[in-house]
């Protein structure tokens, strides 16, 4: 302040303090207030306009206040969705990674035993008729990592002491995962040898009068000097155009360790009576956890089909993995062998 | 012109208001802050009371600054603005006069520094009344003018604004001190010049 240069604000304060209230005659207050209009009123018209656009400028304040609410209620909302989105598919994730462990946990083991093998003899995209050599070891859950699982259960297990030694259930939700199936339909499937369903859907392409025909096809699996232990293959049917399969049986192999019908998704008979031309993939599966184990050049499932109208059903394999006892991909070679046909006269059908 | 209901008591503090012809007493009796919790609460009513009140200070106070009515008025318009939206989380203490009297200078000096750069109008120069001024106003305000800035801002609030020592201490933030400390050399300023010293021959403050 221009008036205290010479002294401090501390000063100035106790100097007034001790000084009595200071007062002006009243004309001078009166002067005073002359001279700065301090008499003057606004008049009502001023007031009015003054106070309307006043409440009008609160009106839009608070008008833009709830919008910026509203749109940081909208951040807050949108940001809590993501955190749960993120959440849920974290938890997704984990229970894909909890359900995929038995084979994860064994990718190092297998990659250890893949270099000691050697190169495989065939790529695993070969996938005619037939196809020779092992397949690589394939990427995600196979037969494989049940029937580790299989063999802890069984109590011969080779994989490490102290590992917790799953139960009979995780081994067939592991078979069901391979095959495509579910585990009920995997274990009543599994009951029987195969299934039937054996009423032709009335098409124009397919006659009701054509007879009905019984083809079958042998899977062959040859490991040459190594035992065959678990398998896994995948079937490729094709209904002709002209004809429709309305039966569909599974059964297994010449040895007896896999005599037991091979795994397989029941359900694809749905699909295969669908309509004529019907293109139909069938994962299979088995595998043994017994000592006796076929060797060489054998039959490892059979496939039964009953097909009215004219045409032949076509069948493909390709050998997904092949491996011995030790659970371990081996090279193998997978072929069809289709035995003919047998009419089935109508009256025999049941 | 003074009113004989209310004579003056030079020695208080807060000497009663000393009513002129023409100024409204103002006829709700509910303190600021009352009428500022209510307010805040959206009674419309309430900040219209708080509105006719004060508006005549908040005016005054802006014509000083600005020096044009149409200004002063936009300072007045703004100034209230500044209420409406600090009502939400205003917790009065003292006068309103004490809270409103920052808001105007600031908003009036921004509003004329902004006005700097434009050219003048007459309108920018029209004086505040259109009445022609007295001598003796005249010679007041040029008195005023030249005591120093912190001496003319209390004589002003105390005198011409009729705000009590507190508050004006309160309005800029001052020691009471300072503010009876400058309102000395003020008034001994006025007294001592050739222009002014007859208002105070008959001296009537005690």
């Amino acid at each position: 302040m221009n008036d205290s240069t010479n002294t401090t604000p501390n000063d100035e304060a106790s100097r007034g303090d001790a000084l009595p209230d200071p007062a002006l005659p009243v004309r001078a207050v009166i002067a005073l207030r002359e001279a700065y209009g301090a008499n003057r009123d606004l008049p009502a018209s001023t007031d009015a306009v003054v106070l309307r656009q006043l409440f009008e400028r609160r009106r839009r304040e608070d008008a833009r206040r709830r919008t910026m609410w509203s749109l940081q209620f909208a951040a807050v909302l949108g940001l809590v969705a993501t955190v749960v989105y993120i959440g849920n598919r974290g938890r997704d994730e984990a229970r894909t990674i909890a359900a995929a462990t038995p084979a994860d946990r064994a990718a190092p083991e297998r990659a250890a035993t893949l270099a000691e093998s050697g190169p495989m003899s065939a790529p695993r995209s070969a996938s005619r008729v037939e196809t020779f050599g092992a397949a690589a070891q394939p990427a995600g859950v196979t037969i494989l990592d049940a029937y580790r699982l299989a063999r802890k259960v069984d109590g011969k297990g080779f994989i490490s002491s102290g590992e917790r030694v799953p139960d009979a259930t995780e081994v067939d939700e592991i078979v069901a995962r391979v095959v495509e199936s579910d585990v009920d339909s995997l274990r009543s499937a599994a009951e029987g040898d195969g299934f039937l369903d054996a009423r032709p859907e009335s098409r124009a392409e397919v006659s009701r009068s054509a007879p009905t025909r019984v083809v079958s096809y042998d899977i062959k699996l040859d490991t040459g000097s190594r035992a065959l232990a678990a398998f896994q293959i995948e079937l490729e049917l094709s209904a002709p155009d002209t004809a429709q399969v309305t039966g569909f049986w599974m059964r297994g192999g010449s040895h007896p360790a896999l005599q037991r019908a091979p795994f397989f998704n029941k359900s694809i008979a749905k699909q295969l009576k669908a309509k004529p031309g019907t293109r139909v993939r069938i994962p299979l599966a088995n595998f043994d956890t017994g000592e006796d184990l076929p060797v060489g050049d054998q039959q490892v499932a059979r496939v039964v089909l009953s097909v009215v109208g004219a045409g032949h059903p076509g069948l493909t394999a390709r050998l997904v993995v092949a491996a011995g006892p030790e659970a371990v991909p081996i090279p193998a070679a997978v072929r069809v062998v289709e035995r003919g046909d047998a009419e089935v006269k109508k009256d025999e059908k049941k | 012109m003074m009113s004989p209901h209310h004579p003056p008591t030079p020695h208080d503090d807060a000497p009663a208001p000393i009513r002129f012809p023409g100024r409204k007493a103002d006829e709700d009796g509910r303190a600021d802050a009352l009428l500022v919790g209510l307010a805040s609460r959206g009674d419309d009513e309430a900040f219209m009371a708080l509105y006719r009140r004060h508006k005549n200070f908040v005016m005054n106070v802006a014509r000083r600054f600005t020096r044009d009515e149409s200004e002063a008025l936009d300072v007045l318009q703004d100034t209230f603005a500044y209420l409406l939206k600090r009502l939400p989380d205003l917790r009065l203490t003292a006068k309103l006069s004490t809270f409103l009297y920052p808001a105007v200078k600031n908003i009036a000096l921004t509003i004329r520094r902004k006005d700097r750069g434009v050219a003048l109008t007459p309108s920018h120069d029209r004086a505040l009344d259109d009445a022609p001024e007295s001598p003796l106003s005249v010679d007041i305000k040029a008195l005023i003018a030249n005591l120093p800035e912190g001496q003319q801002e209390v004589l002003l609030l105390r005198f011409v604004d009729d705000l009590s020592l507190r508050e004006v201490a309160a309005a800029l933030g001052i020691p009471v001190g300072t503010v009876k400390s400058r309102l000395h050399q003020a008034i001994a300023t006025l007294r001592e010049d050739p222009r002014t010293r007859a208002l105070f021959d008959m001296d009537d403050s005690g």
